[in-house]
């Protein structure tokens, strides 16, 4: 035989309240964690708009600038940049050039010096297309680099001579 | 040491008898002439006891809680279906009224009237705290005798209206009966004589427990064990 632990009793159970107590503490918590949840979120979104705010001021104040430096170039300013752009083209050194370079059968005929766009257009006369190659090659003498290039030539009919333009720019 | 209210209280329950022990303490022993009498005295005894007693245990008579053993039936698919099937044989093994509450241990049942439980609850709702079991009385000299350093192989139990065999051998059970109602010694002699004759069963380890109502002392080593007289 063996021991037998019969039961006919109503199984206790637990009384109800401590549950609703729980659940009352676990909703307070939870009530009050979204209420922190919100306040964070409200800081959050404060934040943010504090950070657009700065972002939009930056933008402006970039615009600002970019627009003031693409304002038009005043007329004053031109003039002052012509005379800058004149003062450092090489005049002297081009008359001299010109000056010096004496080649038979290659006569100048005119001369055309524009500062402000840094070029000097001589025209000149020729006997023959070997004169006017010793010319170039004359002017371009003593130069560091060919600062004179030969940019036109017109034969004459004859085919022995003609005119041809010379331009340097510095 | 016992602290103050944690020794049992042990309430016993018959068609016959009520009694209430408190450890090897008799705090109320009287016959009563029915099942409604004895309920009527566990009434007034909620009434009168408003401690906030830890355990107290209810122990009804083999009368009204009796043993039976089940046939092995097939097709029982589940324990929900075995528990009803055994609810179902019963108040016919049993002789209690239908329908019948049961609790199961393998083919072992043990059957109260689902209507006496049910008054018997509610008599019990007036107490302050549930009981803590309510079972029958010859289930607990079970454990008390298996308890014994021999432990046995036949165990009646004479109690207020009945006569409860249970025997044995290893874990099993052979027999597991209640007789009942029983006039007087007599009678349970004779029942126990012809349970004796009629089932195979081996009286080398036997053991006899027996309620006695003007028994005043004894030892707590079983519930109610004031009011028990053993003979082994």
């Amino acid at each position: 035989m063996r021991p037998l632990k019969v039961n006919f009793a109503i199984k206790r159970r637990l009384p109800a309240w401590p549950l609703y107590l729980l659940a009352v503490v676990l909703a307070g918590a939870a009530a009050w964690k979204a209420i922190s949840l919100v306040d964070l979120y409200a800081e959050l979104r404060q934040r943010e708009a504090a950070v657009q705010s700065a972002k939009r001021q930056l933008e402006q104040e970039l615009a600002r600038k970019q627009a003031a430096s693409a304002q038009p170039v005043a007329p004053y300013m031109e003039d002052a940049l012509a005379v800058v752009r004149q003062s450092k083209f090489p005049l002297d050194a081009v008359f001299a050039s010109l000056e010096n370079t004496q080649v038979p059968g290659v006569r100048l005929v005119s001369l055309d010096i524009s500062p402000p766009a840094g070029i000097a257009k001589v025209e000149l006369e020729y006997g023959d297309q070997e004169s006017l190659f010793q010319y170039v090659d004359a002017i371009n003498a003593g130069e560091p680099e060919h600062r004179w290039s030969l940019t036109q030539v017109r034969s004459l009919q004859s085919g022995t001579g003609g005119n041809a333009t010379i331009v340097l720019t510095s | 040491m016992w602290w103050a209210g944690s020794k049992p209280e042990d309430i016993y329950l018959g068609t016959r008898a009520f009694a209430v022990c408190r450890g090897s303490e008799r705090l109320v022993a009287q016959a009563t002439g029915s099942f409604d009498e004895g309920l009527s005295h566990l009434a007034d005894w909620c009434q009168r006891d408003s401690t906030r007693r830890k355990r107290r245990r209810v122990w009804l008579s083999g009368s009204l809680c009796r043993p039976f053993l089940a046939p092995p039936v097939d097709g029982l698919r589940d324990v929900q279906e075995r528990h009803k099937a055994f609810e179902a044989m019963a108040p016919d093994l049993t002789g209690l009224a239908a329908p019948c509450t049961v609790w199961i241990d393998r083919s072992l049942g043990v059957a109260v009237a689902s209507d006496v439980l049910s008054r018997l609850h509610e008599a019990l709702k007036q107490f302050r705290r549930p009981v803590a079991s309510i079972a029958p009385w010859w289930s607990a000299l079970l454990t008390a005798a298996l308890r014994h350093d021999k432990s046995p192989s036949l165990l009646t139990v004479r109690d207020c209206d009945s006569l409860t065999v249970l025997a044995g051998l290893d874990k099993e059970f052979s027999t597991a009966t209640s007789v009942a109602p029983l006039q007087d010694d007599a009678a349970a002699s004779a029942a126990l004589m012809r349970l004796l004759l009629t089932r195979d069963v081996e009286p080398s380890l036997r053991h006899d427990a027996r309620l006695a109502l003007n028994k005043t002392e004894g030892s707590d080593a079983a519930p109610l064990g004031p009011l028990v007289e053993w003979s082994r």
